[in-house]
């Protein structure tokens, strides 16, 4: 014992050093350590909630962005199948339309064809009536002038005669 | 028109009656005797030889509403003015169609002069066919005629078309055989030189036509066939 009082360590000092020691550990620990130790642990809690939170959250997010993906798919390939469709029934409406307006084109053509075959004809009558007409007048300018008179009264006694038969 | 000839007509035979009172007590030939000394056309005498006095009354009677107002006379069928209709066909047609068209264009005391060759007499008969023949014209007598006949007989309407005036002979011809088809009726004689030849007959709406106009027609519509 004198050895440690000779390297100045008293017992009583010591063991007062270690009972204030402990009152301070006491005192810390209640109100300090204990607080700190609870947030802490609260803390902890928190985080650990927050990471199973963000967890199911990233798992919900992943199920609808798989979901989101299936139904892009399958409204492409709905799309895809009415493109498909549309691209059908137009190549169909460009060939209907196609031959009617063939048709259509065949039937000006008909049309215009016998037009003209019926300009010709009435051209060919017209001439044919104004030749007549011609001939009607010089036959009409001869008998009118160039036939005696003894003729003329000659013809109405034969018509009577002819008429009487 | 043919008024002052009516009653000349009537003036005569009533006068002839008055002297024969008993002329419709006779026979039909001891009437046609009798009507000998009557100066009156043949048609008129047929008809006094056929007419009861009865009948002959009514007639009188329907004649003198005529001369008052002919267009409301009803002549249908009537044998008097059926006897007229028959001298103004007959006799009388005969005696117009010897006037040719440049008869209107005469001086008066020359158409005078023609009208007393045709119809001679000192009648008043006579007088009244000479005043027809001076007064009227071919056309208002044609008319009046047609008029008469559609009334009492509906005779037909009948028109002869030549190119130039025909000749007298040959417009009598014309008539007695047209006559011969259309009784009572007076057909009437035209000029048309458009039809340069032959001649065209018009019967009631129908047409025949024996015209040189018509055969050239026919020979350029044939042409363009």
């Amino acid at each position: 014992m004198d050895q440690l009082s000779r390297l100045g360590i008293e017992l009583g000092s010591v063991f007062f050093y270690l009972v204030s020691t402990g009152v301070l550990l006491a005192i810390l620990t209640h109100y300090f350590y204990a607080p700190l130790m609870k947030i802490v642990d609260e803390r902890r809690e928190k985080i650990a909630g927050s990471i199973e939170e963000s967890n199911r959250l990233r798992l919900e997010f992943e199920k609808t962005l798989q979901q989101a993906k299936e139904d892009r798919d399958a409204s492409e390939e709905r799309l895809r199948a009415e493109l498909a469709g549309l691209k059908k029934f137009t190549e169909e409406e460009r060939a209907k339309l196609i031959a009617e307006m063939e048709e259509a084109r065949a039937r000006m053509l008909q049309e215009a064809q016998e037009e003209i075959n019926q300009k010709k004809k009435d051209l060919l009558k017209d001439a044919e009536k104004e030749v007549m007409s011609l001939m009607s007048k010089i036959i009409l300018e001869i008998v009118q002038n160039k036939v005696p008179e003894t003729l003329i009264n000659q013809s109405i006694q034969d018509a009577w005669k002819q008429y009487s038969q | 028109m043919i008024n002052y000839f009516l009653t000349a007509l009537i003036h005569a035979i009533v006068a002839f009656l008055a002297k024969h009172t008993d002329f419709f007590d006779g026979n039909v030939n001891a009437r046609e005797k009798t009507l000998e000394s009557l100066r009156v056309p043949a048609a008129f005498k047929h008809y006094l030889s056929h007419r009861s006095m009865e009948d002959f009354m009514s007639d009188l009677s329907l004649t003198l509403s005529y001369i008052k107002s002919s267009k409301t006379a009803e002549i249908e069928a009537n044998a008097f003015f059926k006897a007229v209709l028959e001298f103004f066909t007959g006799v009388f047609a005969d005696k117009l169609d010897k006037l040719n068209a440049d008869f209107y264009s005469f001086k008066e005391k020359d158409r005078w002069r023609v009208v007393s060759e045709l119809i001679k007499g000192e009648s008043h008969l006579a007088e009244s066919l000479r005043l027809l023949l001076m007064n009227y014209t071919y056309q208002d007598l044609s008319a009046e005629l047609i008029n008469l006949g559609q009334r009492v007989v509906n005779a037909a309407y009948v028109v002869v078309q030549s190119p130039r005036e025909i000749t007298p002979k040959l417009k009598q011809e014309i008539r007695h055989s047209l006559l011969k088809e259309q009784p009572l009726a007076f057909p009437v004689f035209q000029i048309n030189k458009k039809l340069i030849g032959g001649l065209r007959i018009f019967k009631n709406g129908q047409v025949h036509d024996h015209s040189w106009v018509a055969r050239v027609q026919s020979f350029i519509s044939l042409n363009s066939v």
